[in-house]
């Protein structure tokens, strides 16, 4: 689904080199959802806009062979005067979708009302992240990368995102970075744990959690 | 299976562009397409305030043709050229947030910027010199094919500067400036409103090496008979814009990763 061959990135941080992948190659199988864990400033969130294509890595290729969502959990990218709908459309457009049936989907599932017809800037957060959320979900993805977002909204709105995941298991994958063990837990069928510029494979969740919790002690 | 968006097909990649250059409309000045209106009327006071300026001052020309069709033809290369070419230098900085959808790729948003420019430089054209006709000033060139192939070599000039511009702002943020100052050195250099020929040989031979130049010459060549011989060279400007091609494509391919971050 996403290979990573020989894929080297690294951060220049006032002279000193910060290598977040280290000549690493690895394939994202489809039909497997994959938690990445890593210590805060490990690069995880760096790795996941690599995989989405947001960023490249300085050498080496990373290969998708599967529809890959933008790394979700940003609504970066909308834009803050235009309307909900405007933005949804666009989005729609272009990911080559239908913008009448993805902004359907989103009314019904951001539930943001009469304010799909006002200007972005002009949402809540939470409006927003459930605008965000819902554009995602709009369109068929059949890998999601999703950064650090099962927080978005109230107990009903998650357990809708979570009802939504679920049923989307059959033909789409999940790629998450999440603190929540529970969260990689409950989503992931395998773990990846980033240290030291190299990815481990756990093919139970629960080592990867282990070896997590070892390095962030 | 679907490809990765960098390599979706052409049908895809037509998609984002128009999908990026309808945005980009909306949201140029205030949030309606009326908006942009603005866009389209900015150099069209600029082209009649200009005309009108020389109408008024009533200056002696070489030719016996109309001030305005001298005018005309020599502010037109830079309507379609520096203009869109300033204004795709912004394209990536005006759409950077757009990269968080991986399917948008640096050059989808430069692409987009460009069509919409030599979009409005084209409405822009045709408004003025179709009331240019109306006031009944013989505006028609006499020979069609040389004022086409000067209008699309400006162009192409245009759209070669403007790639180059995208890259090079992007990364230097003085680099806006440095183009105006350039911008302002090509007009003022292009022999707009003076004949180059009654300058002296020694200025004469530090314009001939302003590509802009070439293309007022070129168009004016197709309004006066035998106009252009001494100074126009056709292959300055398309070697000039092909360089500036190159470095610009160059440009996106190797610094893509800073481009997209930034």
């Amino acid at each position: 689904m996403i290979k990573l061959i020989d894929v080297h990135k690294y951060y220049k941080t006032r002279g000193s080199k910060k290598v977040i992948l280290d000549n690493v190659s690895y394939e994202f199988r489809a039909g497997l959802s994959y938690g990445i864990l890593g210590i805060n400033g490990a690069g995880k969130s760096t790795t996941m806009r690599m995989l989405g294509g947001t960023e490249l890595p300085n050498s080496g290729r990373i290969s998708r062979s599967a529809r890959v969502s933008w790394p979700l959990g940003f609504s970066a990218g909308l834009h803050p005067a235009m309307t909900g709908r405007e933005n949804v459309q666009f989005v729609a457009r272009i990911y080559g979708q239908d913008p009448k049936r993805a902004v359907e989907f989103v009314e019904d599932f951001a539930e943001i009302g009469a304010y799909i017809d006002e200007p972005y800037r002009t949402y809540s957060s939470g409006m927003a992240q459930r605008l965000a959320f819902g554009l995602s979900m709009s369109i068929d993805f059949e890998c999601y990368l999703i950064d650090e977002v099962t927080a978005v909204g109230d107990a009903r709105f998650q357990a809708r995102c979570h009802e939504e995941f679920a049923r989307r298991r059959a033909h789409s994958d999940i790629i998450m970075v999440s603190h929540s063990m529970e969260t990689i837990r409950s989503y992931c069928s395998r773990g990846v744990v980033l240290a030291h510029g190299v990815l481990h494979e756990f093919s139970h969740v629960d080592d990867a959690i282990e070896l997590y919790t070892k390095l962030n002690q | 299976m679907i490809g990765f968006p960098e390599n979706l097909g052409i049908a895809q990649r037509g998609r984002v562009i128009f999908a990026i250059m309808m945005r980009d409309m909306r949201t140029r000045f205030g949030r309606s397409h009326v908006g942009y209106m603005i866009a389209i009327a900015w150099p069209l006071v600029h082209l009649s305030v200009l005309v009108s300026m020389m109408l008024y001052a009533n200056r002696v020309l070489p030719f016996g043709t109309d001030p305005a069709v001298f005018v005309v033809s020599g502010v037109l290369p830079y309507i379609l050229c520096l203009y869109p070419a300033r204004l795709m230098g912004y394209s990536v900085e005006a759409n950077r947030a757009l990269f968080l959808f991986p399917v948008v790729n640096v050059f989808d948003v430069i692409v987009a910027r460009g069509a919409i420019e030599f979009l409005t430089a084209f409405v822009v054209a045709i408004i003025f010199c179709g009331a240019l006709l109306s006031f009944g000033v013989d505006i028609v060139p006499i020979n069609y094919s040389a004022w086409a192939s000067g209008v699309l070599a400006t162009v192409y000039l245009s759209i070669s500067m403007g790639i180059l511009n995208t890259v090079i702002s992007s990364i230097f943020k003085m680099w806006h400036v440095v183009f105006v100052l350039l911008m302002f050195f090509m007009y003022a250099t292009a022999g707009v409103f003076v004949l180059p020929s009654s300058f002296s040989p020694a200025v004469r031979e530090l314009m001939w090496y302003n590509p802009l130049l070439h293309c007022v010459e070129w168009v004016r060549s197709s309004y006066y008979d035998g106009y252009g011989g001494e100074m126009l060279s056709q292959e300055f400007v398309l070697w000039v814009a092909t360089t500036c091609l190159m470095l610009g494509l160059l440009g996106e391919r190797f610094l893509r990763g800073k481009l997209l971050g930034a």
